[in-house]
């Protein structure tokens, strides 16, 4: 207890606390920028991996929403305290945390510079930015204002809650349209599994609304036979699936979406932005102006040596979802990978990345798809292992109890201890 | 019936361990089987098994620490006509990382962290 307290101090102290204590330190500095399941386990395996390094974690949040779970919140059957996760069993790991908003990561000056604090200077940095919105291709989004009245609910948190409030306030025999950008996104199954949430809700609650589904996509993105399957035998007349139906513009003050043929009108907007790897990451997008490249045994930035980019940022191996567990998969390479590289030792050549992903077709009933990928070194990418991995043959909820499982799991893996304390189910 | 095939315990012991063939040469499997690569190997299980120490509380997603059947479990797992995940995961690995990984969690004691 009185370990945790002092770390915790050490944790709230001033920025020049950190600073300073930079010369004294044993171990190098790898800092960290981003606190969600890449970044979150790349701090907890470092310090695992060597306690001697001095861990920093940039995160301007005191809390983290998990974007998994939070399409159950949209339906109303979980709390958005239950999917909320705090950074104290980080503290309690020894991880140094730095409130504050990375505004520029300097490779060639070795620091990170801050919104508020001073620079942080590091060995090693670790950008886990997640993804950022390309509102220049739904240019009425650009508003800021227009996202409170079309919310995207692709970060978790205050998004979620406010498309939450609007799906409760939509009138019985209301539409809500769900518009799903081209891939690649963070979560391929993610809007398929909204759509089944919405649509658990509305049969109990609003029994003549209806869920549209307009897809830029030419099918469902994953699991696709799950997905159609529930709509067809659980939201028949509720969900209506539109394939290849790109938005290209909202019309905020008609409730209209606007596609490359035609338009939607609806009572509550769901528009999913094209994404790209996040903002602070930018200067290491070498991909389609988007992503980041990086060397998989690594994750070492092929535009920055010293800057290591994990997650939802990165251009992905083929078959790789931008997935929950894909990204604490990969801080662990990650960070395994950091520590050998600061003793002066090569990184794993075979590193093996495990996926494992559930979506909810129903408040009671999971599906999964599964893979295992490893590294190829004539190719110099991750590939999925031929024969491993796969779909679920139906939904069940013997799968939901598996899915809860991994919820629990992962939250302590990436985390740490004490994370979990705020929901009444958590 | 679907959780049982999910839990790792439901499955039946089909065959001892010395029997997993070590099969070709697995020049890639080798940095996987060194005290730090099993270590790493074991954390893939984490996200839903929970990290060692931290049971999840789902029976049907046990902890490994301290089974001393987990290599056989994978084993077996791997050749029955499943479409359970854990099925298609032990299909990625490879027989000497199964082994390897048997041997881990049989050695770490169930409280440890």
């Amino acid at each position: 207890m009185k370990r945790r307290r002092f770390l915790g101090l050490a944790a709230a102290a001033p920025l020049g606390f950190v600073a300073a204590a930079r010369g004294e330190a044993k171990g190098a500095r790898v800092v960290i920028v981003g606190g969600g399941y890449a970044g979150a386990t790349a701090a907890r395996y470092l310090r695992i991996a060597d306690p001697a390094l001095e861990v920093v974690l940039i995160e301007p949040d005191p809390r983290y929403a998990t974007c998994p779970l939070s399409n159950l919140v949209l339906g109303g059957f979980r709390t958005l305290d239950s999917i909320t996760v705090g950074y104290e069993g980080l503290a309690g790991a020894g991880v140094r945390l730095v409130r504050d908003r990375a505004v520029a990561i300097d490779a060639a000056a070795r620091q990170v510079r801050l919104a508020r604090g001073d620079p942080v200077g590091f060995d090693r940095a670790i950008v886990a930015a997640g993804v950022d919105f390309m509102w220049e291709e739904l240019p009425a989004l650009r508003d800021p204002a227009a996202r409170e009245a079309v919310p995207h609910a692709w970060k978790a948190g205050a998004q979620t809650a406010l498309l939450r409030r609007q799906l409760e306030a939509m009138p019985d025999g209301g539409t809500f349209v769900i518009s799903i950008p081209e891939a690649p996104f963070r979560c391929p199954p993610g809007p398929y599994e909204r759509a089944c949430q919405a649509a658990a809700y509305f049969k109990s609650a609003k029994p003549r609304a209806r869920v549209v589904v307009v897809d830029a996509n030419e099918d469902v993105l994953s699991k696709g036979a799950l997905f159609k399957a529930a709509w067809k035998e659980l939201y028949a007349g509720i969900v209506d699936y539109r394939p290849d139906s790109k938005a290209i513009d909202v019309d905020v003050a008609s409730r209209t979406v606007k596609l490359e043929f035609g338009d939607l009108k609806g009572d509550v907007l769901n528009v999913i932005p094209p994404m790209k790897a996040g903002e602070v990451a930018a200067p290491f997008v070498t991909a389609n102006g988007r992503w980041c490249e990086v060397d998989w045994l690594t994750y070492e930035s092929k535009a920055a040596p010293g800057v290591h980019v994990l997650g939802d940022s990165l251009q992905i191996a083929p078959l790789m979802p931008k997935s929950a567990t894909m990204a604490n998969a990969q801080a662990k390479v990650c960070a395994a990978a950091v520590a050998r590289l600061l003793a002066g030792r090569a990184p794993n050549p075979a590193p093996v990345l495990v996926n494992a992903c559930y979506s909810w077709l129903s408040p009671t009933e999971v599906a999964h798809v599964a893979s295992v990928h490893r590294y190829d070194p004539a190719e110099r990418t991750m590939k999925p292992v031929p024969g491993a991995g796969g779909l679920s043959p139906a939904r069940s909820s013997a799968e939901a109890a598996a899915a809860l499982a991994w919820e629990r799991g992962i939250r302590v893996d990436t985390w740490g201890d004490g994370a979990s304390a705020r929901g009444p189910d958590a | 019936m679907k959780a049982r095939r999910l839990a790792m315990g439901a499955v039946p012991f089909l065959f001892p361990l010395a029997a997993l063939g070590e099969g070709p040469a697995e020049p890639l499997a080798a940095p996987n089987l060194t005290p730090e690569g099993v270590q790493a190997l074991a954390a893939t299980c984490a996200p839903c098994h929970g990290p060692p120490g931290r049971p999840t509380g789902v029976a049907a997603v046990a902890p490994l620490a301290g089974r001393p059947d987990v290599g056989a479990r994978l084993g077996a797992l791997r050749s029955a006509p499943s479409q359970g995940l854990m099925a298609q995961l032990a299909r990625g690995l490879k027989d000497s990382e199964i082994e390897a990984l048997g041997r881990y969690f049989a050695a770490r004691r169930p409280r440890e962290r």
